[in-house]
């Protein structure tokens, strides 16, 4: 089950939330001396995903990433189109990619990828499952693919914005509560904690150590 | 002041009583050696002199630096799936 069948009555780390506008710096370069100017691009995404640790969540401030519309080309993979939730999940070499593309690698490529075992692919990205609450949006055709539609939705860690807003306070009771739309299961918001901590617990090639 | 309040209590640990007599004398300490997969704790004197082994354990740290700091790999597709 991906989602909570009923919503507690706090905020939690996953949950869909609804009313919160994401804002985006926009700079030709960094701002150092003199203020050249500089945009601000506001927008209102249908819904938002809290990331902040449950425990975190207070103070008049909170972390959320737009819900966005997943990449067409998933559909092309057999393995991810039967359930494009598995993209949370760790998954086979073969299984990442579609079996065309698969058969296309020269085999030191084939053995390469095989090496790394099962293991994330997608690193920054979060798939939601369909729901009924999630409106329908159109895949474009590509290639044999046919145009369909589908509610999935997908979260992308790099989009990570704040939010000040007085009514995000502790105790919890005082919450917003009119804004959470969805809440994920325990062991959904455990994968996308394991995935988050994938994500951003990876160590760079550079600070490897070399034999 | 009564006789208890003469007592020095230093002194009176450096008396020593029956069996205790030679631990409380010793001055030492143990420190641990690092040997492959192993730890073995050293007992030496206060000059650095070696006494004896303590205790030789199974180091249950089983990862080095490297393999710690080593990232487990994830799968570079993202390439095949932009258009």
């Amino acid at each position: 089950m991906f989602y909570a069948i009923s919503s507690e009555n706090r905020l939690r780390f996953g949950d869909v939330l609804e009313g919160y506008p994401s804002t985006t710096p926009v700079i030709k370069e960094p701002i150092l001396k003199n203020v050249k100017g500089y945009n601000i691009e506001v927008d209102v995404p249908t819904f938002s995903v809290i990331m902040d640790p449950c425990c975190s969540i207070g103070q008049k401030m909170i972390s959320l990433t737009p819900l966005i519309k997943v990449w067409g080309t998933f559909f092309d993979n057999p393995y991810l189109e039967e359930d494009l939730t598995r993209v949370n999940r760790e998954m086979e070499p073969e299984q990442a990619v579609s079996p065309s593309v698969w058969a296309e690698f020269p085999l030191a490529v084939k053995q390469e990828r095989l090496e790394e075992g099962r293991t994330y692919a997608f690193v920054n990205l979060f798939v939601y499952e369909r729901h009924e609450l999630f409106p329908l949006y159109t895949i474009s055709p590509r290639g044999r693919r046919e145009k369909k539609e589908t509610n999935y939705y997908m979260i992308d860690f790099r989009n990570i914005y704040k939010a000040c807003c007085d009514k995000i306070v502790s105790p919890v009771a005082v919450v917003p509560l009119k804004t959470k739309i969805l809440q994920l299961s325990l062991e959904t918001r455990a994968e996308l904690r394991m995935k988050m901590k994938f994500y951003f617990g990876r160590t760079p090639k550079e600070d490897v150590l070399e034999d | 002041m009564n006789n208890e309040e003469k007592f020095d209590l230093s002194n009176l640990r450096n008396q020593g009583t029956g069996g205790q007599d030679v631990a409380v004398h010793e001055d030492y300490r143990v420190i641990v050696y690092p040997f492959g997969r192993y730890e073995i704790f050293v007992k030496v004197s206060a000059n650095n002199e070696f006494i004896g082994i303590v205790e030789v354990k199974v180091n249950k740290d089983f990862l080095s630096y490297k393999q710690k700091i080593t990232p487990k790999g994830f799968h570079d597709v993202e390439e095949f799936y932009r258009k």
